[in-house]
């Protein structure tokens, strides 16, 4: 999880400010046969009053968390004690005014999942600083008696210890920390997963905004795309059924370089149309940046929205109910089904894979009946399962852009790879591979497995081939800022030769690229990450003389794997007749 | 601070998280459980080491005292340690913890103010913090100098106290200049009915906060000590 950020300011609100030094701000009550909650006790006097029916057991405490305990489970720890009774005082006037604001209210919030410090801060945004705490209050209470919205506590802290759960991202277990809390004046839950977001805990409350009920309506929505290939025809067709049909879910398996960007517009369009809303959701906020600009060009209408850490308030203020929504996935726990369709972009990716949380706030924010789409390059071994098995509905895209094939990895053993690099001794493979790049005027990536290595390799270039070591070189290990920069002069071209581990396997694309895959044996390189490395190389129409080897002491399956895949989805590509041209001397048969 | 975690851990082991930035600890780290900190993390939050500033603790080419520390004339703080320079990321960690309440922070920023002080070879009978306002504290819902104090102090064996309370609260510190500030600081500070009692005995005291920026919240707490009966008031923050 990425650390502090700046896209929600909260000036810090007073928080259920005390009375006279009395913590006295959230009730239960008895009402038509159950325990309710209630923010603003006047409110639903007004409410209940109006159907007949009586308030009974006032209750009083100081946190979310002890009153949704005592509503959910009966009696809360420590007896009665926590909640005290108080009296009720008569007439009570509800403003008329006050409907209005509350319809504005949860027109502005619909489909958000927000804590009480953002639903403040929120309201200070559309309403100017002029809404007092009380009024809030009374508005909010007046949807939660409608059903507009469902109030939790921002961590569950039932009875049974094991069930404590973050209600907004859904961590339990050790990323739930107990302190003492100057709020609730005890000690109180906090989640210390999805704190970057604003803090969870136990004594304050989250709220779910309902979306409204929407209506039959269809727009005309303009889409500023190139013209798509066939092979990005038949893929956005198949994905606009999948739409249509209401699946809840699909894979799109695209290769990389394929263009997948393109393929899913013409499903984000029919989206729209149809008045629905699209959160496109990225692992990397540079990946949010990169969509949103493309967003922007191919939607310049529907003024899309990108939200991220680094993205400041000041910057989406205006844009706040665009249908089009790009952002980092840890966003999502701040929507409750709010869109129809969800695009979760190179799901095979940290932080995704595998976060059980961010899954859910993916979940969560798409709308029953709605669609979330997962697109990636590299499925992982059980999606295949489930595509083949039936259970899982795939869209493939076997082929790039521009129609020429995936660049097959040539793999080669060399025995005792290390220690001939260490001592200096030739490694021949590796020298041409060189020379290779040197002749054909390109750029190479030289991936390894750690970041200790690179000296070893820099020596044995000085050692064996000083022609090629007086070239520009660079390390990409070290900090991240170094990193950065290293990268970006290999993208300008600045630097020829550029040393990577697998934390650059997806963000580095330049024209003329050669890719080696140093000590390809390690278990760090997954098949998914060597396939990753290879689609690097090849990505432009005009340069197709890039090259991939892996070399290595032995053959792993993880090589073994990539080589057969990339083969297969060239196989897949050709037999579609989405090759344009077919370079077979492109494909080396594995050599020893 | 009772950690949910420790119980937990017992029965599932999930992958170690680095506890500024999040990422999982793989190989190759600082593995050591008193930081659990990432090797990224470390090195780009920059500890101050070398020459420093003998009175603020202000890193420096050679050792001696600072212009600032030259050119005050009345000073009540004795002397300030720092374990990090005052970057961009410090800040961003700092912040974290303040405003967006990670509390989980005060655990590594705590224990590496202890090995600040460690280091220091500081001798002293008490730890105290610098308070929040009432109110302020009510909002915040805990203050982060005292997590920090009392992560210190657990792990130095020294007891933490609160012996000062803020009377007055004051608007934010960093859009004024200094004599405003010192200005505004004056008598905003106090000592609580603890401190009263404790100060009889106790008189060497060390002063936790998050940032020295120019010493004056420090210099104002020091002066409210000092006046209770301390002989010497020194200070430990996590930036500098
Ligand atoms: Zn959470
Ligand atoms: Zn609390
Ligand atoms: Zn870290
Ligand atoms: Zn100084």
């Amino acid at each position: 999880m990425v650390g502090p950020s700046k896209d929600y300011p909260f000036a810090p609100v007073s928080y259920f400010r005390t009375q006279e030094g009395k913590d006295v701000r959230v009730f239960t009550y008895e009402a038509a046969g159950s325990r309710r909650i209630s923010l603003h006790l006047p409110t639903d006097l007004y409410f209940w009053e109006q159907s007949g029916q009586e308030i009974k057991q006032v209750q009083v405490y100081s946190s979310i968390g002890q009153a949704w305990r005592k509503q959910s489970g009966g009696r809360s720890r420590g007896g009665g004690g926590m909640g005290a009774a108080i009296r009720l005082e008569e007439d009570i006037q509800i403003p008329a005014e006050r409907e209005e604001l509350s319809r504005g209210l949860w027109q502005v919030l619909e489909g958000r999942a927000l804590l009480w410090e953002e639903v403040c801060f929120w309201t200070k945004q559309w309403w100017g600083s002029s809404v007092e705490e009380e009024t809030l209050r009374s508005l909010l209470q007046m949807m939660l008696l409608r059903e507009q919205v469902r109030m939790l506590p921002g961590v569950r802290t039932p009875r049974v210890a094991w069930h404590w759960q973050c209600n907004r991202c859904g961590a339990a277990g050790n990323r739930l920390m107990s302190t003492p809390c100057a709020r609730c004046n005890q000690f109180c839950l906090f989640c210390t997963h999805c704190t970057m977001l604003g803090k969870s805990r136990s004594c304050v409350p989250l709220f779910l905004f309902r979306p409204r009920p929407k209506e039959n309506v269809r727009r005309s929505v303009t889409m500023r795309l190139p013209v798509l290939t066939g092979a990005q025809q038949e893929a956005a067709c198949q994905s606009v059924d999948f739409v249509r049909n209401g699946v809840s879910r699909f894979l799109l398996w695209a290769v990389t370089g394929s263009g997948k960007t393109e393929v899913l517009m013409p499903v984000v369009r029919r989206v729209l149309e149809r008045g629905g809303r699209v959160l496109w959701a990225a692992p990397r906020r540079d990946v949010v940046d990169e969509i949103a600009a493309r967003m922007e060009r191919v939607f310049p209408e529907e003024k899309p929205l990108a939200i991220h850490g680094e993205r400041s308030w000041e910057e989406r203020k205006n844009r706040l109910g665009s249908p089009l929504v790009t952002a980092t996935v840890q966003q999502a726990w701040r929507f409750y089904r709010r869109f129809d369709l969800v695009v979760v972009d190179e799901a095979d990716a940290y932080p995704l894979a595998g976060d059980r949380t961010l899954q859910m706030g993916l979940e969560r924010a798409t709308v029953r009946g709605g669609t979330q789409c997962w697109v990636t390059a590299t499925p992982s071994p059980r999606w295949k399962k489930e595509a083949v098995k039936g259970k899982l509905s795939l869209v493939t895209l076997p082929s790039r852009y521009h129609g020429y094939p995936l660049p097959v990895p040539r793999l080669l053993r060399v025995g005792g790879l290390w220690r001939r690099l260490e001592r200096g001794k030739p490694v021949e493979p590796l020298s041409s591979f060189f020379h290779r790049v040197l002749d054909t005027d390109g750029q190479a990536l030289i991936f390894i497995p750690g970041t200790s290595d690179p000296p070893r390799l820099l020596k044995w270039i000085h050692h064996t081939a000083p022609d090629i070591a007086a070239r520009t070189w660079a390390t990409a290990t070290g900090k991240e800022k170094e990193r950065r920069d290293r990268v970006e002069a290999f993208r300008k071209g600045e630097v020829q030769f550029l040393i990577a581990t697998t934390v650059l396997e997806r963000g580095v694309t330049v024209p003329r690229c050669h890719v080696v895959v140093v000590g390809a044996d390690h278990p760090v390189f997954d098949s998914a990450s060597l396939i990753q490395m290879a689609g690097r190389v090849g990505r432009s129409p005009v340069y197709q003389k890039g090259r991939v080897l892996f070399l290595a002491d032995v053959h792993t399956e993880a090589q073994k794997t990539a080589v057969r895949e990339i083969k297969e989805l060239n196989h897949r590509a050709r037999q579609r007749g989405f090759l344009v041209v077919d370079e077979e001397e492109n494909e080396h048969v594995p050599s020893e | 601070m009772f950690l949910v975690s420790e119980l937990w851990d017992k029965w599932f082991r999930s992958p170690e998280e680095c506890r500024v930035c999040g990422s999982p600890l793989g190989g190759g780290v600082f593995a050591g459980e008193p930081h659990r900190v990432c090797n990224g993390c470390l090195e780009r939050l920059e500890p101050i080491c070398g020459g420093i500033c003998r009175r603020c603790g202000r890193p420096m080419r050679t050792a001696g005292v600072c212009r600032d520390c030259l050119r005050r004339s009345r000073r009540e703080l004795d002397v300030n340690r720092a374990c990090f320079r005052y970057t961009s990321f410090t800040r961003d960690c700092i912040h974290f913890l303040k405003y967006r309440g990670q509390e989980t922070l005060a655990r590594p920023f705590g224990s590496f103010l202890a090995a600040a002080v460690e280091e220091w070879k500081w001798r002293g009978d008490l730890v105290t913090y610098v308070p929040l306002h009432p109110e302020k504290y009510r909002e915040r819902g805990f203050n982060q100098a005292e997590l920090l104090a009392r992560e210190m102090g657990r792990r130095l064996w020294i007891p933490v106290r609160s012996l000062l309370i803020r009377v007055r609260s004051t608007s934010p510190q960093s859009r004024r200049n200094r004599s405003e500030r010192i200005r505004e600081l004056q008598g905003s500070f106090a000592l609580s009915d603890l401190g009263k009692r404790l100060l009889r005995t106790n008189r060497r005291i060390l002063v936790v906060d998050d940032v020295y920026t120019t010493g004056t919240t420090l210099n104002e707490c020091a002066k409210v000590l000092k006046d209770g009966g301390a002989s010497r008031v020194d200070s430990v923050t996590v930036a500098r």
